[in-house]
């Protein structure tokens, strides 16, 4: 076993720190809708090629180990700053893996320094967690795609550039066989964008495709063949996905809380306090197990384990301020409130906690429910 | 990737030297037993994988290596006061520990006046107060308990102040953990066993979510704190300044995670899982009996600091402070 972080990385994990310290206050996971200083965020990473961390050097990027990338964003993450973006991720690790050299030399610069962000055009009103299912059609015709749909879901697509889109190209094919992947301008005519204030604050938006063209040449990967992209990609996340000291933030801010209001002297408070720091430490273990696995199955098991523990762990620690007895809890400025509120989606967002638990089963005991 | 949780070739051969040992001396059948039955003649034979010298060399690896060597004794439901024997590893004198690690002297640990394995045990320490005893009985009473560790309920005449019992404790706690995650990851593993092959409304009952989510939960909720296990016993064995803190987490982790276990497991068998001599009934007794018993659970969730948490980030500040 080895669990101490090399020297270099420490090294790394102090800078990032005081790279972030003038930032602290934005907070893409509870209050900020503020767009224009998110992506000014994003730009001051990219000026410092920290959103092309573990990118090929002959790519523009570093050419770190993905331990970087986890450095970096469970910084993010237990300062609640911000996410890391789709474009800088899924999108430009699936054009460095599976896009044409113009497509690469097109996409990469300009997602690198955060200059375009992408929003994710996968779910749609009648494919949620069976995203095979979606009905959204890429008609071809001459060099453009035409296409129609519904997707929904989608968060923060209203302030973003364009859209990665998963559509059906085939028609005639069954689930996932006809799909394929295209990169949409959100300004393009007939693209309505609706947006939709979630229960935390943030926004969900529902984007209707009426004849809306795009170009075949934005097509990423072969026509139909999106599904095996997808789940190269989704592999590329994992370390990311949900990094522990959002766990550990959110368990700060009702400890912090409770002491403030004197609830810390309750020995049931204490109790409950001192079963949801173990919650949080099994968090941490559990994102160490994702590090230590790689790329190799066990690292798919392990996601899905980080992240259903993670949201239970969350909404746990929230919950739990709500049953202190302290009325105060409720009041909306409170952090309590924003809490209750907004770890209510992490369950949903990024795979449901049915979904991961269904992988648990299948890959950890041979399950198929 | 700089940080692993692999384990190294002298971690994996002693577990299966450990779990040769238990499938050799236990039978193949250990698991469809009411119980395994402690004796003497066992204990000597368990003395001799030398797991009770491993944990006494004091190495920084030593207490690793020992609860690694608990995860499999845990498995196999292996009987006899191992746990409270480790915990002893580094506080006995070097003859007692001699006699101990042989298999000659059997030595119990505790808290309160009901002991495990008190009713086999040549020699009784227990904490209180922080401090750890050699205690001395004018009685000892046998008594049977859920768990069927020959505990008795013991009258003490005096008792002999061996020092400062925070290290025992951690080590306890630490060792407990272990050998409670390995019982309750037979039992799951058993489960899913069983949810592949039991048929009910024509498919495998591991096919219907409400099966397979308990017992998925459970696989979370031990590898999580398999991983905490293990990184207790690492700071303990390194004498980090939050191995007390971490082996309290390890404790509640593993004991939570194999009672949650256990109870899906029992589920999921219906009626198997509750037969007395079925394949779940004995260790999950086991498991919940190591759960109640002084030093407990609870005595660590009242003891834990919550500085616990800021005391540790993803790297475990313990072991990168040791280093």
């Amino acid at each position: 076993m080895e669990i101490a972080f090399e020297p270099q990385e420490d090294d790394f994990l102090h800078e990032v720190r005081t790279f972030l310290e003038p930032w602290r206050g934005l907070d893409q996971f509870l209050l900020s809708n503020d767009y224009a200083r998110l992506r000014a965020f994003y730009r001051a990473l990219g000026q410092r090629n920290w959103l092309a961390l573990s990118w090929p050097v002959e790519m523009g990027g570093l050419g770190h180990p993905a331990i970087y990338e986890f450095i970096l964003w469970d910084e993010m993450a237990g300062a609640r700053i911000a996410r890391p973006p789709l474009s800088a991720g899924i999108v430009a690790k699936t054009i460095i893996r599976s896009g044409t050299p113009a497509q690469r030399a097109r996409w990469l610069e300009p997602i690198r320094t955060a200059e375009l962000m992408f929003s994710l055009g996968y779910s749609e009103p009648e494919a949620g967690s069976d995203l095979a299912g979606l009905r959204t059609t890429a008609r071809r015709e001459g060099d453009d795609y035409v296409v129609n749909g519904t997707k929904i879901w989608s968060s923060g697509a209203h302030d973003s550039d364009y859209l990665w889109l998963l559509c059906r190209t085939d028609e005639h094919s069954r689930r996932a066989d006809g799909l394929s992947l295209l990169i949409v301008d959100l300004k393009s005519s007939g693209l309505r964008i609706r947006p939709m204030a979630k229960m935390s604050g943030n926004i969900f938006t529902e984007l209707t495709f009426d004849d809306v063209r795009v170009p075949a040449e934005h097509r990423i990967g072969a026509e139909n063949g999106a599904w095996p992209i997808m789940q190269v990609s989704l592999a590329d996340e994992r370390h990311v996905q949900f990094p522990p000291r959002r766990v550990r933030a959110d368990f700060e801010a009702v400890r912090s809380w409770a002491a403030r209001l004197g609830l810390d002297k309750d020995p049931v408070v204490r109790d409950r306090m001192a079963a949801l720091a173990v919650d949080v430490l099994e968090c941490q273990a559990l994102a160490m197990k994702v590090l230590s696995a790689g790329q190799s199955t066990a690292a798919t098991l392990a996601a899905a384990e980080n992240k259903r523990a993670s949201t239970d762990a969350i909404q746990r620690i929230a919950r739990a301020a709500m049953e202190f007895g302290c009325p105060e809890a409720v009041l909306s400025s409170s952090i309590t409130d924003l809490l209750w509120r907004q770890t209510t989606e992490e369950s949903i967002g990024g795979g449901t906690s049915e979904i991961m638990t269904s992988i648990i089963a299948r890959l950890g005991l041979g399950l198929k429910a | 990737v700089s940080l692993s949780l692999d384990l190294g070739p002298e971690e994996i051969a002693l577990q299966d030297s450990l779990i040769r040992f238990c499938q050799r001396r236990l039978g193949a059948d250990v698991h469809t037993r009411a119980t395994v039955r402690f004796t003497r003649p066992l204990w000597r034979d368990f003395a001799e994988t030398g797991l009770l010298d491993v944990a006494g060399t004091r190495e920084p690896s030593s207490v690793l290596l020992a609860c690694l060597g608990l995860e499999i004794l845990g498995y196999y439901g292996f009987p006899g006061p191992i746990p409270h024997t480790i915990a002893l590893s580094r506080s006995l004198n070097e003859r007692d520990w001699g006699s101990v690690s042989s298999g000659e002297t059997i030595v119990t640990f505790g808290a309160g006046d009901l002991i495990a394995w008190g009713a086999v045990a040549d020699m009784i320490a227990i904490c209180e107060g922080g401090r750890l005893f050699g205690v001395h009985c004018s009685q000892r009473q046998p008594v049977d308990t859920l768990g069927r560790t020959e505990a008795a309920v013991t009258v003490r005449s005096s008792s002999d102040d061996m020092g400062d019992g925070a290290l025992a404790l951690a080590i306890f706690h630490t060792g407990i953990a272990a050998y409670c995650g390995g019982a309750a990851r037979f039992l799951l593993s058993s489960a899913a066993e069983h949810a592949r092959l039991r048929k009910q409304f024509g498919k495998p009952i591991g096919e219907f979510q409400a099966v397979a989510f308990p017992l998925a939960e459970a696989l979370m909720k031990l590898d999580a704190a398999q991983i905490l296990v293990r990184l207790a016993a690492l700071a303990i064995g390194q004498e980090s300044a939050v191995g007390p803190e971490l082996a309290a987490a390890a404790r509640i982790s593993a004991t939570r995670a194999s009672l949650s276990a256990a109870f899906a497991v029992h589920q999921a068998y219906g009626a198997f899982g509750v037969l007395d001599d079925g394949p779940v009934g004995w260790l999950s007794r086991r498991i919940q009996e190591y759960a109640t018993l002084e030093p407990s659970l609870r005595s660590c969730q009242n003891g834990l600091p919550l500085r616990v948490i800021t005391a540790l980030d993803p790297r475990i500040a313990a072991v990168a402070e040791a280093r």
